[in-house]
């Protein structure tokens, strides 16, 4: 059950969607129910139920919530399938996922994803959605900050089972062209919450003592502006690339000598960092809860407090001058980035959904 | 919305000991009895618009300012200009009614600066992220928690902001006794207290639900003369705050979303 629109783009859509497909390869029988708008075109193994309500926005899509019938719809659906289990993505969210839990007498999985910046509502909401999270029988979390946000509202346990990263592609991948020098990799939206500003910051702080590197930038954004704010010479090494496709973005990864990611807060989950390590990049990280779930200070990349340019350069400094760190690391990296694959995501997949089929044979 | 609205619906007829908690509230509101039809009624419109709410709190993000100020009507914007003017801000205190976080969007969107104070806290792990919802609805946001937090917000009205907070619940005990709808309850003194410490005039707003939108009503602020004695003047400004909220709810019981006794007490 994928509460959000099908056709539009988004983090619990691709988790949904690279599931069902891993799954399917190992032999199950799938079903996704989803909303989608009326253009979506037709995929093996998944339902349309519904379409986004556009009424209310004028024309805009809020991507979620689908019409009534598709409450008659879900149920249908779930009748024709039978599914030994049910897999509901973002359970509260109120479309088709709380629809179909609703709807259900079987066993049910839940994964929640970022529910983070929905707290204090969710505070407020929890007496009343106690009857629907007491029908999941076995709940998952894609992170420890989204676990203990459902963790303080309710009672009983929730497991952390990651977000999953295609880790061959990004292992496997041929490294791109990025010119002579060394280069360090900035990838994400460019806004502060990523902290793109920080970024541009620090690459002015070790440009000086680092005279070849090179600050790569793949994705887009308001706060592009951000380097035309350095010095003709430094804004002379920076490589906007802008929107970059999924399938080049493994070759870049690998070509990359450092990644880093300082991002301010608000991320549920790192998985561009997992993507880099795969790809056998050391990370310099911001030390959030979101990416402390994946990054090992030392370990497998270094953790900076974030909106800090002077330690977050300082970090690209140690990285880049000392090889013995940077080979350490991105052993690291790769060991961790293994976790996150998605043949062991799946497993654990797997085995939360024998556990919630043995819960209610007992 | 609609499906949310009957998702909440079916979670009215899951639960019938939170069904009963809301009936026992909108019985007090409307002095008939719980099992009465009136209250009923009532009660499962509680849980409809409550429904409603959680769409919003996942659509409003999304949704363009033309179309937020297309949904939102308002009365009474006069009184929170003037008191700009006069240049020592406003506390607007606001019962837990329509969705007071469209209210503060359309504020923020008008340009208004603008200040909520966030009751609740826990986890605190997760602290800097919770704002985020009302962030980016453009509000600035000051934590109900520390010990500068009444400084803080006294700094805030110095700067001339619409300083809001929701205040029909009393999480601290230590709030001002005060009778709604026949019965004593306690009501936060904070807005009151602030009102007092900053020299902002105190008013109280509050949101209903139309059928395509919100509808506020911002009330004058409470003309008020100072005894000297500032925890008699406290308790007398959180007692006519309490008048107003109960017209506010009376006005609109279902839009009042009081998930938990509101009167702790026995009912008599």
């Amino acid at each position: 059950m994928c509460p959000y629109a099908w056709d539009a783009p988004g983090g619990v859509q691709s988790h949904v969607r690279q599931l069902a497909a891993t799954l399917m390869g190992r032999g199950h029988d799938v079903l996704v129910l989803a909303p989608a708008g009326s253009s979506a075109p037709a995929e093996e193994g998944v339902r349309f139920v519904g379409r986004p309500v556009r009424v209310p926005f004028n024309g805009s899509i809020a991507p979620i919530s689908p019409d009534p019938s598709a409450r008659w719809r879900i149920r249908g659906e779930i009748d024709r399938f039978r599914p030994d289990v049910l897999h509901a993505h973002e359970p509260f969210a109120p479309s088709v996922s709380m629809a179909a839990v609703l709807a259900t007498t079987g066993p049910v999985v839940a994964t929640f994803h970022a529910f983070a910046d929905r707290s204090r509502t969710l505070a407020a909401f929890a007496p009343v959605l106690r009857p629907l999270w007491d029908r999941l029988d076995v709940r998952l979390a894609v992170s420890e900050a989204a676990a203990s946000f459902v963790a303080a509202r309710f009672r009983g346990d929730v497991r952390v089972v990651p977000n999953g990263v295609d880790v061959g592609r990004f292992a496997n991948a041929e490294p791109a062209d990025l010119g002579p020098g060394s280069h360090v990799l900035f990838a994400g939206r460019l806004e502060p919450r990523k902290g793109f500003g920080t970024a541009v910051a620090a690459f002015e702080l070790v440009s000086g003592d680092l005279p070849d590197l090179r600050l790569v930038v793949v994705g887009e954004g308001a706060e592009h502006h951000a380097v035309d704010g350095l010095a003709p010479a430094v804004r002379g090494r920076t490589d906007m690339r802008g929107f970059v496709p999924e399938a080049d973005k493994p070759g870049v990864f690998a070509a990359a000598d450092a990644f880093m990611a300082p991002a301010t807060g608000g991320e549920s989950f790192g998985i561009v960092l997992v993507e880099a390590m795969a790809a056998g990049v050391p990370v310099v990280a911001s030390d959030i809860p979101g990416y402390r779930g994946v990054v090992t200070d030392g370990g497998n990349g270094l953790l900076v407090p974030p909106e800090d340019p002077v330690a977050l350069a300082e970090a690209l400094r140690r990285l880049l001058q000392d090889p013995e760190l940077a080979s350490r690391l991105r052993e690291g990296g790769r060991a961790a980035a293994g976790r996150f694959d998605w043949s062991a995501v799946t497993d654990q997949v797997e085995a939360a959904y024998g556990d919630a089929v043995q819960r209610r044979r007992r | 919305m609609a499906t949310s609205e009957e998702l909440f619906l079916e979670l009215y007829r899951l639960q019938p000991r939170q069904r009963a908690v809301v009936a026992a509230n909108m019985a007090q509101v409307l002095g008939h009895p719980p099992e009465s039809e009136i209250v009923q009624l009532a009660t499962r419109e509680c849980f409809r618009l409550y429904g409603r709410y959680w769409y919003e709190t996942f659509a409003l993000r999304s949704m363009p300012a033309e179309e937020v100020r297309r949904r939102f009507t308002v009365t009474g914007m006069e009184f929170v200009d003037e008191a700009l003017v006069a240049g020592r801000g406003i506390v607007l205190a606001l019962p837990h009614m329509g969705n007071w976080d469209a209210a503060g969007h359309w504020l923020a969107l008008g340009g208004y600066p603008m200040t909520a104070v966030a009751e609740e806290l826990r986890p605190p792990g997760v602290y800097d992220l919770f704002y985020r919802h009302r962030r980016a609805l453009g509000m600035s946001i000051v934590p109900l928690a520390g010990t500068r937090v009444a400084g803080r917000l006294v700094e805030v009205l110095r700067q001339n902001h619409v300083l809001t907070l929701v205040a029909d619940r009393d999480l601290t005990a230590r709030g001002v006794e005060v009778e709604m709808f026949g019965r004593s309850r306690r009501l936060p003194a904070g807005p009151a207290r602030l009102a007092l410490g900053g020299g902002a005039p105190l008013g109280v707003a509050w949101v209903t639900t139309t059928d395509e939108g919100w509808h506020c009503v911002i009330d004058r602020p409470i003309e008020f003369e100072r005894s000297g004695d500032l925890r008699a003047d406290v308790a007398t400004l959180t007692r006519v705050m309490a008048a107003q909220f109960e017209r506010a709810i009376a006005s609109a019981p279902s839009d009042w979303h009081m998930f938990q006794p509101a009167w702790d007490d026995p009912a008599p």
